[in-house]
This record gives structure tokens, sequence and C-alpha cells, in this order.
């Protein structure tokens, strides 16, 4: 039986560690919004699997911890208890605890109960003393704070309602989450409330209720002569709402506190909970030739069969073109990674971080989706953690001397990823106290890094550059976090091994940017397929504004330079036949596509022949062979195995302004 | 070169015969759809697709001033390696893989047959015929290229300037 489970391990713990995620981001979320009920659910969900999992292989020590994780959770998930910040910390320990458990139950040996005890007894007190707490006062009122006063003339209106025998309450209505058609169940409450009474005030008002701008909830001030439960009976029938809370108003009550704000209005938290399959990446690239291959044979019997006039085999081919194709795109795409999943693991050890340090910091990140290859995402995320414990150790200043500097207390930290061209770029930037030219020179004079000389000579980007140099730290004393001298070389290193490129700047008390550019060597788009004299080039989609179709007298001349007028922008228009050298077709006299990109320095106007249509297609860095091509972005391979280049829109306008201004 | 045979893979251009290292040939492939690259110096006759990879091809008649011909049955694309750099050849023809002695190899003289002298490695005598072992570093011009970047990137700068 031990050899059978043997089998399984690997799978339980690649599994595990997904739950294990899942549990570190829910909780994260669940520290920011106790009251988002999603991600209970998904870290209870996340432990209940890791226990069952644990139970089935026999991992016994694992299984009792998340059993009692799971047992706090239940209790947080059926509100007994609200998390608070001991609480968080509480669980936060247990999900290490599991995860340690877990890597040397992987390494060999699962450790014994007595490692956990400590921590069960814990968590089962504090199960207990946080539950008697929370239960008494806060049993009834579920919502978050938020204070609603009548105005004076409800006031007079409820007053008289009250003494014609109604009874004015103040309600609360919660729809389901992520409850479709919001409006219509706005609609039903109110159609079914004024049946019975009158509502007298909503929050938010109806005009934005009715276009369903509001969150999960919203709050009447109702007067009727049912008693409050049968209210609540009429609310509560519609489909869909979750909760109604009906809270008579006293005679002389001018000001209610329903809770509600927090709820109003969640922040919506994409859960990426997906199946995986994980599979070596030698795999996926044999793989990948082999699918190349298969395109290749695939044109070459294409041409054997071209005198042969076979309709059936015109017929196989097209649908053996189609699998190859679809093949191919799905193997690509199987190498393609979200960088959410190196992200993903920062909030965590930003939060942990923050504490640590006192600091108290906002953390953004931004373009998650961004998808790399495996190999660039599995090496990038040591570079990145060092940037970010450096913005938080070295940047961000205590709260208390942010006030002095007159900046908010809360420091800011960003980490951005985004496609540019063929390049994804990441930045990681503070707003914190930055860094003094001045000091750097310093500091690289006393290591002995430049000579005084040198550093006369250094202007402001070169001095900022010395910060990579190897053996250069700034912190004044070095900490277990980070600036043992060793670290920006090291980061540099890593990115340049990555053919990337990484640039700093900054200022003092103005924060630090780090910006990362890191080539796709494989990267998905979706682009708009163009054919210009006769040859396929590719413009990403994202560039591309509108297309258009000119007549000849609709293109005007400034001063020797053909323009279109675009809803009275004037816009240059850009023959891209010529710009590109293909051979020309002769310029249809007849009317021209033109597609308007936008890039950097503004729009233009490309012709083309034609318009093949959209695509998704697969960015392949050139080699490098060919240096920097203007205009050009990179390049893909089309389903039939043909290369075509991508173009890049920023580079085309240059590139025409250049060719322009040479005629003059 | 310590080695006491070498063997190369001999193709044809024009009237003479050539010869580059077995060692960093990769593999040779009919001549397939070649996508022009725009901008491109003109020996670049453009890329093509090896199985997933964008490769270079290099026109090796222009490379060596030795005008025009026609594509013909014989045709062909070496595809060499060259530090870490993989680029097709055209050829007019592939003939055979040869083993010479390195004793049958001699220094080029100054002026051979109008190519660029530095192009060449070798001359292989091999009975009644001259073989010419190509230098593939020089060819594919890998400090040219630096060059050509640095003009193009120049080139760009200006562009936004204006």
């Amino acid at each position: 039986m031990v050899s059978d489970q043997s089998r399984y391990k690997e799978v339980f713990f690649a599994e595990a560690q997904e739950h294990l995620q899942a549990l570190n981001n829910g909780l994260l979320v669940l520290e920011q919004n106790p009251h988002d009920y999603d991600a209970v659910n998904l870290i209870f969900r996340a432990a209940h699997t890791i226990k069952g999992m644990a139970a089935t292989m026999g991992f016994n020590t694992i299984t009792t911890l998340t059993h009692n994780l799971e047992n706090m959770l239940d209790k947080v998930r059926a509100k007994t208890i609200l998390l608070s910040p001991e609480l968080s910390d509480l669980l936060f320990e247990g999900v290490d605890l599991l995860e340690g458990l877990l890597s040397e139950a992987q390494a060999g040996s699962e450790p014994g109960p007595q490692l956990i005890a400590d921590f069960v007894a814990e968590l089962n007190y504090s199960l207990k003393t946080e539950s008697e707490a929370e239960r008494a006062p806060n049993q009834k009122e579920p919502f978050a704070d938020q204070k609603v006063e009548l105005k004076e003339h409800e006031i007079q209106v409820v007053s008289e309602a009250r003494q014609r025998g109604y009874q004015p309450y103040f309600i609360t209505v919660q729809l389901v989450p992520d409850c479709l058609m919001k409006s219509v169940r706005v609609f039903l409450v109110f159609q079914r409330l004024q049946a019975q009474g009158e509502i007298l005030r909503a929050e938010p008002p109806v005009e934005d209720l009715e276009e369903e701008k509001f969150g999960d909830s919203f709050q009447l001030l109702y007067i009727s002569k049912l008693d409050s439960s049968a209210v609540e009976d009429l609310i509560t029938h519609v489909v869909d709402i979750k909760q109604a809370e009906v809270v008579p108003i006293g005679a002389n009550e001018t000001i209610y506190a329903p809770k509600t704000r927090e709820i109003a209005a969640p922040k919506k938290h994409r859960y990426l909970t997906t199946q995986t399959v994980r599979i070596d990446i030698h795999r996926l690239d044999s793989l990948m030739n082999l699918v190349g291959e298969l395109v290749i044979t695939k044109t070459q019997i294409e041409q054997l069969l071209l005198g042969h006039n076979s309709s059936e085999a015109e017929e196989a081919l097209k649908s053996l073109s189609r699998v190859a194709g679809g093949l191919q795109d799905g193997v690509m795409k199987a190498r393609m990674v979200p960088l959410a999943q190196v992200f993903n693991r920062f909030p965590r050890m930003v939060r942990d971080l923050t504490r640590e340090l006192g600091r108290k910091v906002e953390f953004i990140i931004e373009g998650e989706e961004t998808e790399l290859d495996r190999s660039v995402i599995d090496e990038i995320g040591d570079p990145l953690m060092h940037l970010l414990r450096n913005a938080i150790d070295h940047g961000i200043e205590t709260p208390a001397e942010r006030t002095k500097k007159g900046k908010p207390a809360v420091g800011k930290v960003q980490l951005v990823a985004g496609y540019e061209g063929n390049h994804v770029n990441i930045t990681v930037a503070d707003d914190g106290r930055g860094l003094d030219p001045r000091q750097i020179l310093r500091q690289a004079q006393n290591k002995g890094l430049i000579t005084p000389a040198e550093a006369g000579r250094l202007s402001g980007e070169e001095i900022y550059r010395l910060l990579f140099l190897p053996g250069f730290s700034t912190s004044k004393d070095v900490s277990d976090v980070s600036g043992r001298g060793v670290g920006l070389d090291v980061v540099q290193n890593k990115i340049s091994s990555l053919g990337g490129t990484v640039e700093v700047s900054g200022a003092k008390d103005q924060g630090m940017r780090f910006n990362i550019r890191l080539p796709l060597t494989l990267a998905i788009i979706q682009a708009l397929m163009i054919e210009v004299g006769g040859e396929t080039f590719a413009l990403p989609l994202e560039t591309v504004e509108e297309i258009r179709v000119l007549e000849p007298r609709e293109i005007k001349r400034v001063r020797s330079r053909e323009v279109m007028v675009l809803r009275g922008e004037v816009v240059s228009l850009i023959r891209l036949g010529p710009l590109l050298g293909c051979r020309e077709d002769g310029q249809p006299a007849q009317d021209l596509s033109v597609v308007i990109i936008r890039g950097d320095s503004g729009r233009a106007g490309l012709t083309v022949d034609n318009l093949l249509g959209q695509r998704e297609i697969v960015i392949k860095s050139i080699d490098r062979f060919l240096g920097n091509l203007p205009g050009i972005g990179g390049a893909t391979i089309l389903g039939d195995g043909k290369v075509a280049f991508i173009l890049d829109p920023a580079g085309i306008i240059n590139l025409a302004g250049k060719s322009y201004s040479s005629r003059f | 070169m310590q080695r006491k045979e070498r063997q190369l893979v001999v193709f044809n251009l024009g009237q003479e015969e050539y010869g580059v290292d077995i060692l960093q040939v990769r593999e040779i492939k009919r001549l397939s759809e070649i996508a022009r690259v725009p901008h491109a110096p003109d020996f670049v006759k453009g890329v093509i697709n090896l199985r997933g990879n964008i490769i270079p091809v290099i026109d090796l008649h222009k490379r060596f001033d030795l005008g025009e011909t026609e594509a013909t049955d014989e045709s062909r694309i070496v595809i060499v390696s060259v530090q870490d750099i993989t680029v097709g050849i055209t050829v007019d023809a592939v003939s055979e893989v040869i083993t010479l002695t390195k004793e049958a190899l001699t220094p080029p003289p100054p002026l051979v047959a109008g190519i660029e002298a530095s192009f060449i490695e070798a001359i292989g005598k091999l009975k009644d015929r001259l073989l010419i072992l190509l230098n593939m570093d020089r060819i594919l011009g890998l400090d040219e290229v630096a060059a050509t970047k640095k003009v193009a990137e120049k080139a760009a700068q200006e562009g936004v300037a204006e």
C-alpha cells in the first residue's frame, strides 16, 4: 500500500501548494475586509481540502492542524467570530506552520503532533475567548457602521405617520453577492413595500438603484402599519435577497446608525482558482518543436498535392491545417503563465514585512494578468522580491517620519506589469525617502568603487547606476531584511541573464522607481493582420483606434505631406508600402483602407491594401543578429508556417516622420 | 585549430566551391518561403521559420558581391550556428561532406576570386580541386552587426528629435 501511495504524493504536494496559496490570498483579503463572505468560503474550502487529502495520505499531524484551522474558520464563516488582527496573525501563523509541515513531509517524514501542540492550544484558547467576546454585542448587527440622519422634513412626516398609526422603519436590504439584474430586485422590493406602506427615502437614491449604481445593499426609510417581521417577510420573499434588516425607529430617534458602507460597496476581488496539471517544461519544449515540424510537413504535403486537383485531398488538408493550427496555438499558450503566479506571494510578504518594521504601506499590484514564458516567470520572482524588500525596508519611512515630512502616513509601494511592444515592463516604485545622489557618491567613494575624479564626472543617471555595482549598499545598518551589500547587483545579473534590462530613477524624499524590461521570448497578443504589397504584417490591436475607408478626394496635403481629417483633427497619412520597402502593386485609384493607430507621439493613419482580420498571435523575438529594426516590434509565425512582422506603431510614426523630413 | 582532420560541408556558389566546418552546420534545408525584413542590410535575404524559431537568412551572393543568380531546384539553405547565433545561408547547391587533413589546408593568399580575403579562413587542396574554407564569424560580421545597430538606433533617436 505504501508504495502505491507514493505515486500520489507528488500530486498531493503540488495541490497542497495551490491550496496554501489560496489560504494566504484569502486571509489577506479577509484581513482587509472581514465581511468578505467569499474569502471566508474560499479559505475554508482550501483548509478543508488539504485536510481531506492529508487524511487520505496518512499525514496525521497535517490533518490535525488543518482540522483545527477549519474549526476556527468555520466560526468566522458563521460570523460568530469577527476576524480580529490578533486572530488573523494567528491564522497566518497556522498557515506558515502548515507550509512547514508540508515541506518536511515532502522531504521525507512528517513531524509528530508535538510540533503543533502549542499552536493548537493557542488556537482553541482564542476560539473560546473570541467567540465569547464577539457574541454578546454584535450578534444582531452584522452590518458595518454608517449613520443615517433623518432630515427635518422627514422627522415631521415620520411623527405625523406615527400619529396615524404607522410605524417608521429603517430597512437595510442586502442582495446575494454577484446578483444579476439588481434593478429588478430593487423594483420588486419597492413594489411589495409600497403596497403596504410608503417609502420615504432610499439610500442610495432611487435613480442610482435603478441604474444599478450600488453594491450589494441599499437602505430605505419606510413607514407601514405592519410589524417589523412582516416587513422583513415582504422583502425576503423576493428571490436573491440575502437578508433584510428591519429596525423600527423609536419615537424620539432622529439618528439611526445601521451598518452598511463596508458592505454597500465591497471591493471586488477576483479569486483565481484554477485547475492545473503540472508538467515538465522540457516536455512542452519538445511538444512545441514537434508541432512546428507538423506545420512544416503539412505545408509540404500541400505543395505535393498542388497538381493533383483532388477535392477530397483538399478537404482533408484543410482539416489538417485547422488541427495543426489549433495544436500550435495550444502548445504555445501552455507555456505562457500569468505573472499573478509570482505576484501572488508578495502581498503576504509585504504584510509581514511592514508589521515587522512598523511601516504602513499600501501595496498596489497591477497587470498581474500579463503573461510571460514559463522560463522567465520561474526566474523573475527573486529579483522582484528583493526590490520590494528594499522599497519597504529602505524606502518607506516610519509613519512618524512621513508625517513630519508632510507625506501621508501610509506609504505606497507599486508593482505594475504590462506589455510594451515585444517587451514586458515591470515597475517597482515606492514613495519613500528615495536616495540622495550625493550620498550615493560618498558611499561609492568610501567603498573604493570610484575615485573622487570619477565622481565629479558622473551625470545624475550614471550616479544611480552605481547602485548596481557589486558590494554597494547605502543602508547604514545591516538588517535581516535587506542591505547586506549584496542586492541590486544580484538583481541586475539575474535580469540580464533573462535578456532584460533594469533602470533606476528617483529623487530624495520622492521615492525610487525600478523599471525592468523583459523581452518576450513568447507572448500572445491580439493583433490586426494587414496586407501591404503582398506581404502580411501584424498591428498590435491595442494601438489600433479605428479603421476608415477613404475616397481619394479625402486625402489632403499639408506642405507636401499627405493628411486626412478625422473628426476635425488633422492626422498624417502614412503610405505603409513604400515606408516598409514593399514592392509596389501600384496605388489603387479607388478607396483606401486606412488603419488609425496611436503611438507615443500621436495618431497616424496607415494605408493598407487588405485587412485580414483580428488574430491572436504569438510574439517571437527577432534574432539579435538583425539588431534593432526600425518600425518593427517583433515577428510572429502564421498558421501556415510563414513569418510575419509585427509593426511597432510608435516606431512607424517616427520612421515616417524621418522619411518625410528628409524630403525637404 | 588543433584537430588533425576537419570535416567540411562543401557547397557551390557560382563557379566556386566553398566549405564550412561541419561542426558549425546545424542542418541543410530546401529553399522555403523567406520573409523579407524591412530596413535590414541588403545581404539579409529575410527570415525563415525553423521549427518555431525565427532565423535570419543571409544571401551569400550579395555578401560576396557575386551578382544575383536564380534559385534552382538545387538551391539550399545551410543553417549554421556561430557564437550562439543561428543563421541560414543561401547556396546554389550542396555537393558533399569531405574530410581534409590539417596539411591540406593552407592560409589564404591575399587575393582570391574577388571575394574579401577576411571572409576566408583557409584554402583546402583536394586533388585537382580548390576549396575555399569560409570564416563564418567574419561573414556574419558580428562586429558589423553592432555597428548597424548603432546606426539604426541613432537614426531612430534623430527621428524622435525631429
